[in-house]
C-alpha cells in the first residue's frame, strides 16, 4: 500500500472513530425508574401517568431522605411532604392567617385544651376514610418514636382524645399560645392508619398515604420523585396530573434544565443568571422573601462547653462598636438587594414584630465605634470571626464585615468555613469564639424560636449573663404560655429589645431568595416560598 | 493461572482493610455526624441524646471494632440519612456508575487510539503538535468546567442532547465525553510515546525492509507491540474514572454511587461512605486483575505463575 494510500486508511478510520463517538449515545440501555418500596401495591397507583402536557418538573438542590413526614425536617423535604399530606390547620401562604384545612373548625376549650371538628368525607389515597382515628395514630406515632427526627417538636401534646369519629381533643402540657402553629408544623401530615399499621407489622418498606393534592407513583432517591394528582382531592382535582420533583445539585445544571423546558420551576437561581433566564423566552425569575435572618452572633461568656473562653467580645462596649461599625444598607447593596435591612429576627407577620426593628437600616456610627474602642481599653488582640459559605454571597458579605470591623480599629481573624466545617467545629460543639455569622429561619411564624437560644439554660453559644440576661429568660419562659396575644406581642419586642441592647446579635438583613420559572406555569411563589403545587396550573 | 488468582484475591484484603481503618478515621474523626442528625436550635442534651443513640458517645477503637465486625459479616450498617441499610443503596447505583464508566472508557479509546497513533506516525508535525497540546489543555482542564461548557453549547445553545439526568439514551452523550475525554488525553500522550519506542526497533526496520505495507507495519507490528504499556495505563485510569464520577454525576444529576457518596461524605453518612468506597475500591482491583490478565492475551510470551 502506498503512503497516500495508507494516510486515507488512516483519515477515513480517524472519521470513523468521531462517528463512532457520537454513537456512544447508544450503548446505554434506557434506564427504567424502579419504584421506591415493594410496598408500593397498598397504594392504588394511578393507571397511567398523566399526558405530558400537564406535567411539571420541579429543579431541586437536594430530595427528601424520607417520605415519612417526621422523619425529616429540611425545608425542600416539607415542601414534598405538604404534597402528599394535608395536616390539620393551614398556615395560609399569602396572608399568615391560620385557616381550617383537615380540621373543619377548631376552638380554644380552655389554655390547654383544644377541640377540632375534622371533615367529611375526606379520604387517603388509598381509600382509607380520615376520621379521628387517622389524627390520633398519626400524632401518637410520633410522640412514641424518639427516633423521629421531628419527635421533641411535638412534645407539646399531652393526649389526643377522639370525642366521636369526627371529633378529637387535643390537650397540652402547658398553656401553648404557639398551639396553631406546632400543629401545622413540620411532620403533622395526616397518615392513613390501616396502611400504616399494616406497614410496621410486615416491617415493609414506608410508603407515604396522605389526603394531599397528590400521590405517590415512585422514588428514586437521589435522583427524582414522581406523585400524580389525587382525582378525588377534597378541595378539587389539581389541574397538575404528574409533578416530578427533580435532584439536580448544580445550580449550572438546574439553570440549564430551565432554559431547556427540561424542568418547568428551579430555585434559588444565582444573580448572574437573572439576565439569561429572563433574557430567555418562556422563562422568567421571581423573588420570594424568606423568613431568614442573617446575623452576627457574638460570645459574651464562657459556657459548659467552652469553660476556658476568655474574648474581647465580653467588654459591652466593644459589642457596641461592633453593631456600630456595620452599614446595612451597604451590605443589602452588597447582594444585589436581596435583603431587608433588620434588628431583629422577628420578621412580619409573625407576632411581635416591630415597625421600629424591620426594614430598619439601624445606627451606623463609625466614630462613636472607634470612641468606644479607645474608652474599652482594646489592645489589638484578634478577635475570631466564623462564617459558612452556606448563604448567598455570603463569604463575601464576612469580608464586607471583616473590613468594616478593621475599618473602626478592630484586628479581626475571618476563617470562612464550608458549611459541614462550620456546623461539625463551631456550630454543633458550641465552640465558637467572638463572633460568628450564620443565617437563620422561621418556619413556625411564631417567635419562640427566634429567641430560644437566649433562654438561660440555652445560651451554650453567647454564654450571656447579668440583669437584663435575667430579665430577658423572664420574660421568654412567659411569652411561651402567654395565652394574651397582644400582651405576648409587647413581651417579645421587650425581648428584642434586651437582647439589642446588650448586643448579643447584631441582626443583619432578612433575605430574599429568587425561582426561575416556565412562563407557562401559572404559580406565584408565596410568602416563604413553599411549594405547594396543590393549585398551580399551566396556562 | 488458578495459583495466579488465588494469589492476587488474598492480596486485595490487605488494602481493604487498611481502607476501612482510613475511611474510619477521616470520617469519624475528622467529623461530627450528630451534627448532621439535630436541628439547628438543638440543645446541648439533646445533641448527647441523639450521640448516645448512635453510639458515637462510645470510644473510638469501640467503634471501630464494633464497626468492622459488623463489615466481616457483611453488614455495612445502616444510612443515617435514608435510614435503610447502606449497601443496597450503594448496589442501587452502581449500574448507573458502571454504565457512565464503561461509555466513558469507549469514548476515551475512540479519541485515544486514532490521536496516539496519527500523532507517533506524523512525529513532529501540525497534526502531532495538535494533539500534543490539546492533549495538555484537556489534562489541564476540570471535568466539572467542560461539563457545564459541553452543557451550555450542546444542550442549552443546540438542544442537541439533554441537559442532566437518566430518562433517556442519549442522557449518557455528554457525561461520557466529559469524563473520557479527560483520560483520553493521558491515554493518546502513552500511545503516542510507546508506538515513537516501538517504531524505531530494529524488526521494524526489517519488516519495512521486506515490503510490507506500513499498515501491517503499524497495525500488527508496532501497534501490537505498543500496547502493553497502553493497557497497563488504562487499567490505572480506571481509579481516576471512578474518581471523576463522583464530581461528573454531581454536575450531570447522573444518579450514580459517585452522587451518592459526595452527598454522605457531606453529612457524615458513614455506612454509606464505607459502604460505597469499599465497591469503588474493590471495581478498581478487580479491574487492574483483568488488565495484568489481558497481558498474556496481548503477548503470548506472558505466563502467570
Amino acid at each position: 500500500m502506498s503512503d497516500r494510500l495508507y494516510k486515507r486508511v488512516i483519515g477515513v478510520a480517524s472519521l470513523f472513530a468521531l462517528v463512532a463517538l457520537m454513537l456512544t449515545a447508544c450503548v446505554a440501555p434506557a434506564p427504567g425508574a424502579q419504584p421506591a418500596a415493594d410496598s408500593a401495591e397498598a397504594v392504588e397507583a394511578p393507571a397511567e401517568t398523566a399526558a405530558v402536557d400537564d406535567s411539571v418538573s420541579i429543579g431541586m438542590n437536594e430530595l427528601v431522605t424520607s417520605l415519612d413526614p417526621p422523619a425529616d425536617w429540611a425545608i425542600a423535604a416539607t415542601w414534598i411532604h405538604m404534597n402528599l399530606f394535608d395536616c390539620l390547620v393551614w398556615r395560609n401562604r399569602d396572608t399568615a392567617v391560620f385557616e381550617p384545612w383537615l380540621a373543619e373548625s377548631y376552638e380554644q376549650v380552655s389554655d390547654k385544651v383544644w377541640k377540632l371538628k375534622l371533615r367529611e368525607g375526606v379520604k387517603f389515597h388509598n381509600g382509607e376514610a380520615f376520621n379521628a382515628d387517622a389524627v390520633k395514630w398519626t400524632y401518637e406515632r410520633i410522640l412514641g418514636d424518639e427516633t423521629l427526627i421531628t419527635h421533641k417538636q411535638w412534645l407539646f401534646i399531652k393526649e389526643i382524645r377522639a370525642l366521636s369519629p369526627m371529633e378529637i381533643e387535643i390537650e397540652t402540657v402547658d398553656p401553648e399560645p404557639a398551639f396553631l402553629s406546632k400543629i401545622s408544623g413540620t411532620g403533622c401530615g395526616v397518615q392513613a392508619p390501616i396502611a400504616g399499621m399494616k406497614q410496621k407489622e410486615e416491617g415493609s418498606e414506608y410508603t407515604p398515604i396522605g389526603t394531599g393534592p397528590f400521590q405517590f407513583v415512585e422514588w428514586v432517591k437521589d435522583d427524582h420523585i414522581t406523585l400524580a394528582a389525587n382525582e378525588e382531592y377534597w378541595q378539587g382535582a389539581p389541574a397538575i396530573k404528574t409533578l416530578i420533583w427533580k435532584a439536580i445539585p448544580e445550580v449550572s445544571t438546574r439553570v440549564a434544565n430551565l432554559l431547556t423546558s427540561d424542568v418547568d420551576l428551579v430555585l434559588s437561581v444565582p444573580a448572574q443568571d437573572w439576565e439569561r433566564v429572563n433574557g430567555n423566552e418562556g422563562t422568567e425569575i421571581k423573588q420570594f422573601l424568606t423568613t431568614q435572618v442573617m446575623l452576627l452572633a457574638m460570645r459574651i461568656g464562657p459556657s459548659a462547653k467552652y469553660e476556658d473562653w476568655t474574648g474581647i467580645t465580653s467588654n459591652a462596649k466593644i459589642r457596641e462598636a461592633i453593631g456600630l461599625a456595620i452599614d446595612r444598607a451597604a451590605l443589602v447593596d452588597l447582594i444585589d438587594g436581596m435583603g431587608i435591612p433588620v434588628l431583629s429576627r422577628v420578621t412580619p407577620p409573625t407576632l411581635g414584630w416591630s415597625e421600629e426593628l424591620y426594614d430598619q437600616v439601624g445606627e451606623y456610627n463609625p466614630d462613636r465605634a472607634r470612641e468606644l474602642i479607645q474608652e474599652a481599653g482594646y489592645d489589638g488582640s484578634p478577635l475570631t470571626f466564623h462564617a459558612s459559605t452556606s448563604w448567598l454571597k455570603q463569604k463575601e458579605v464576612a469580608e464586607a464585615v471583616t473590613a468594616m470591623l478593621q475599618d473602626v480599629g478592630l484586628n479581626i481573624d475571618l476563617q470562612v468555613l464550608d458549611v459541614t466545617t462550620f456546623r461539625e467545629q463551631i456550630y454543633f460543639p458550641y465552640r465558637n469564639d467572638e463572633i460568628y455569622m450564620d443565617a437563620l429561619g422561621n418556619s413556625f411564624f411564631d417567635p419562640w424560636i427566634a429567641v430560644l437560644s437566649e433562654r438561660a439554660d440555652r445560651r451554650e453559644r453567647s454564654g450571656w449573663s447579668g440583669p437584663l440576661a435575667d430579665e430577658a429568660d423572664q420574660l421568654i419562659r412567659e411569652a411561651a404560655v402567654n395565652m394574651d396575644p397582644a400582651a405576648r406581642a409587647e413581651q417579645y419586642i421587650k425581648i428584642q429589645e434586651l437582647i439589642n441592647q446588650d448586643f448579643v446579635n447584631v441582626y443583619l438583613y432578612q433575605m430574599y431568595d429568587t425561582v426561575g420559572i416556565s412562563k407557562s406555569l401559572d404559580w406565584n411563589p408565596p410568602l416563604d416560598g413553599f411549594l405547594w403545587m396543590g393549585n398551580a396550573k399551566l396556562k | 493461572m488458578i495459583k495466579f488468582l488465588f494469589s492476587r484475591i488474598l492480596q486485595m484484603i490487605p488494602p481493604l482493610f487498611g481502607l476501612t481503618i482510613i475511611l474510619f478515621v477521616l470520617l469519624r474523626i475528622g467529623g461530627d455526624p450528630v451534627a448532621h442528625l439535630v436541628d439547628p436550635e438543638a440543645s446541648v442534651e439533646e445533641v448527647a441524646k441523639v450521640r448516645a443513640a448512635y453510639g458515637f458517645d462510645r470510644p473510638y477503637h469501640e467503634q471501630y471494632l464494633r464497626q468492622l465486625g459488623r463489615i466481616l459479616a457483611g453488614d455495612f450498617g445502616d444510612s443515617f440519612r435514608f435510614r435503610s441499610p447502606a449497601m443496597p443503596l450503594v448496589l442501587e447505583r452502581l449500574p448507573a456508575t458502571l454504565e457512565l464508566a464503561l461509555a466513558s472508557m469507549l469514548v476515551a479509546l475512540i479519541i485515544a487510539i486514532p490521536a496516539g497513533l496519527l500523532s507517533a506516525i506524523y512525529q513532529n508535525s501540525l497534526l502531532d503538535l495538535f494533539v500534543t497540546v490539546g492533549s495538555t489543555l484537556g489534562r489541564a482542564m476540570p471535568n466539572f468546567w467542560i461539563g457545564i461548557m459541553l452543557i451550555l453549547f450542546f444542550s442549552v445553545q443546540l438542544r442537541w442532547l439533554p441537559v442532566s439526568g437518566r430518562d433517556e439514551a442519549a442522557s449518557i452523550v455528554l457525561p461520557a465525553i466529559t469524563l473520557g475525554s479527560s483520560i483520553a488525553t493521558t491515554l493518546a500522550r502513552v500511545l503516542r510515546s510507546s508506538m515513537l519506542e516501538v517504531l524505531r526497533q530494529e524488526y521494524i526496520v526489517t519488516a519495512r525492509a521486506k515490503g510490507v505495507s506500513q499498515v501491517m507495519v503499524i497495525m500488527h507490528h508496532a501497534l501490537r507491540n505498543a500496547l502493553i504499556p497502553f493497557v497497563t495505563v488504562f487499567g490505572l485510569q480506571m481509579a481516576w474514572l471512578l474518581g471523576g464520577a463522583v464530581i461528573v454525576e454531581n454536575v450531570f444529576a447522573w444518579p450514580g454511587m459517585g452522587r451518592l457518596i459526595l452527598a454522605s461524605v457531606q453529612v457524615r453518612d458513614l455506612a454509606v461512605v464505607q459502604a460505597g468506597v469499599f465497591v469503588f475500591a474493590l471495581v478498581v482491583m478487580v479491574t487492574n486483575l483483568l488488565v495484568d490478565l489481558s497481558y498474556a492475551v496481548i503477548d503470548p510470551r506472558i505466563r502467570f505463575r
